[in-house]
């Protein structure tokens, strides 16, 4: 940080201190900031969900007004409702489940992908690929879980052994979709 | 950090490797119709100094 | 592409002169009618293929307006961010579409100005965009991107273009893509949507309204709405390029129509001239013995 001032020696380290004192004030103000706007987000009370939810080439939900969201992600599943705080976040391969009401909820198998909440109450979730549970076929995912558990053990280098290993995750994960 | 990226990839790989993934998990009379999807044909050309320069692979 | 080729073919009706002019004329006339021919059957493709690319336009548009709104709701300083900028021009391999691509590039230079910064990369996408910015930008070229335009795109060639974004060792701060935004069978507008880096975004004034982000989150996100945005851009310029083509190949068609119909007029004006003449040669022969 460059003040553009020229301080005299003796006053240097007083200087440095106001310095310092400055960058701590920013980040209270961030701090600051932020409780603000949860705050607001409260005060908003109970606003609807406007969800989308879309593959590159279907879309699931657009703007749709739903109860519940549970999403994958790599910190753990997580729901997200109503007047969720803005959150940024990435999806790995495992089961969504839409809460539309409190009667009917719709499951999907998502690879990847990322999940944007905005302070508008607006929920997007962008999948590479998603599919519908009653899609997917329980052969497949068990003969990919034993070629890609073989595919591990012959990974050559950390490059193809990596990839190897988010084949193996993401083939664990649609076991266990379909297990539970 | 994750061990992918350790190893050099970043999630849009990642992301490609678990959507083919699931495209294979598809009902048959659906797979072949997503297997389209794992198809890309744009091939690359670094350029530098104000002329392409061959791949080095 | 008929228009500019029209000029020559203009049938004067002063030329009339006999039988070598009327082979030339239907000569002429063969040759619009077929070119007619061809436009018109490219039009037809085109068409074919402008129904897909809407189709499929979208599921793609509410794919790319997600992740298009985090960023253009992101409160960046651009003042502070002189740093490295990065240009993405997407188009396709084919032309014969209108000012599809050059709309394009001249959205750019608007841009970069004539001479632009060192600190400015440009990646193009598609053979054509890669003509028209090798003329004046060859400095500022990072990359080109060939093999795209013949089937419509898909989310793999999205990311294999982000891919090679994130790999060729070029850091940039901020970026910009450049692509043609779908409105209607006749228009289209050439926009641009804004991406910043990873170090952008978390410095921006806004970002901490955002519950629980850390760095590897951050990194993952803007990564994959890398692909969405390119990927969507790809989408609406597909759209657009087809409907620019077909309205093209449409006047053409309409072009080459009325010139047919001029050519025929001439060449059965010719035709008469030259029976008449021939008659008149014969009868005052008759009447010369």
């Amino acid at each position: 940080m460059h003040c553009g001032i020229v301080l005299p020696r003796l006053d240097e380290e007083v200087a440095m201190s106001i310095l310092r004192s400055a960058t701590k004030l920013h980040a209270s103000v961030r701090q600051c900031a932020r409780l603000v706007t949860a705050a607001q987000q409260q005060r908003r009370g109970y606003a609807d969900m406007a969800f989308t939810f879309a593959s590159p080439v279907t879309v699931h939900y657009e703007a749709a007004k739903v109860k519940q969201i549970d999403v994958p992600s790599f910190s753990g599943s997580f729901g997200i409702l109503p007047d969720h705080v803005p959150l940024l976040a990435v999806l790995k391969p495992g089961v969504i489940t839409v809460h539309e009401d409190d009667a009917t909820s719709k499951r999907f198998f998502v690879s990847s992908g990322s999940v944007t909440v905005n302070d508008d109450s607006s929920v997007q979730i962008l999948a590479e690929e998603a599919i519908a549970m009653e899609n997917i076929d329980a052969q497949a995912v068990r003969e990919g879980l034993n070629k890609a558990t073989a595919e591990v053990n012959a990974a050559s280098n950390d490059q193809a052994k990596a990839e190897a290993l988010i084949g193996l995750e993401c083939y664990e994960a649609l076991q266990k979709a379909i297990e539970g | 950090m994750t061990f992918w990226r350790e190893a050099g990839l970043n999630y849009v790989r990642y992301s490609q490797i678990c959507a083919k993934i699931v495209r294979q998990c598809l009902k048959a009379d659906l797979r072949e119709a997503a297997a389209k999807r794992n198809e890309s044909t744009v091939k690359a050309v670094m350029w530098k100094d104000g002329k392409p320069v061959p791949a080095a692979k | 592409m008929l228009s500019r080729t029209s000029l020559q073919f203009v049938p004067a009706s002063t030329q009339v002169r006999g039988m070598a002019t009327l082979k030339e004329i239907s000569m002429r006339l063969k040759a619009v009618t077929n070119i007619q021919k061809i436009t018109k059957s490219m039009k037809m493709i085109s068409a074919a293929k402008y129904s897909k690319a809407e189709r499929e336009l979208k599921p793609a548009r509410s794919y790319g307006v997600g992740a298009k709104a985090f960023y253009e709701k992101l409160e960046v300083d651009c003042e502070k961010h002189q740093a490295n900028h990065l240009v993405v021009a997407i188009s396709s391999d084919k032309g014969l579409c209108g000012a599809v691509h050059t709309s394009i590039f001249r959205a750019i230079r608007a841009m970069v100005g004539d001479k632009p910064a060192s600190n400015i990369k440009v990646v193009a996408v598609g053979d054509k965009m890669k003509a028209l910015l090798q003329k004046d930008f060859k400095n500022n070229l990072l990359m080109t991107m060939k093999d795209i335009g013949k089937s419509p795109p898909t989310f793999s060639d999205a990311a294999v273009v982000a891919n090679q974004i994130m790999s060729c060792g070029y850091e940039f701060d901020s970026a910009e893509l450049f692509f043609n935004h779908f409105r209607s069978i006749v228009s289209y507008n050439t926009t641009t949507i804004p991406l910043y880096s990873v170090g952008t975004i978390s410095e921006a004034d806004n970002i901490t309204q955002y519950d629980s982000i850390d760095e590897d989150v951050l990194r993952n996100y803007q990564e994959f709405s890398l692909a969405s945005l390119i990927y969507f851009a790809m989408k609406e310029s597909a759209c657009s390029e087809q409907s620019a083509r077909m309205t093209a190949m449409e006047s053409a068609s309409k072009n080459a129509g009325e010139m047919i119909e001029k050519l025929q007029m001439t060449y059965n004006r010719t035709r008469q001239a030259v029976i008449t003449r021939e008659l008149i040669e014969i009868i005052s022969g008759a009447a010369a013995l």
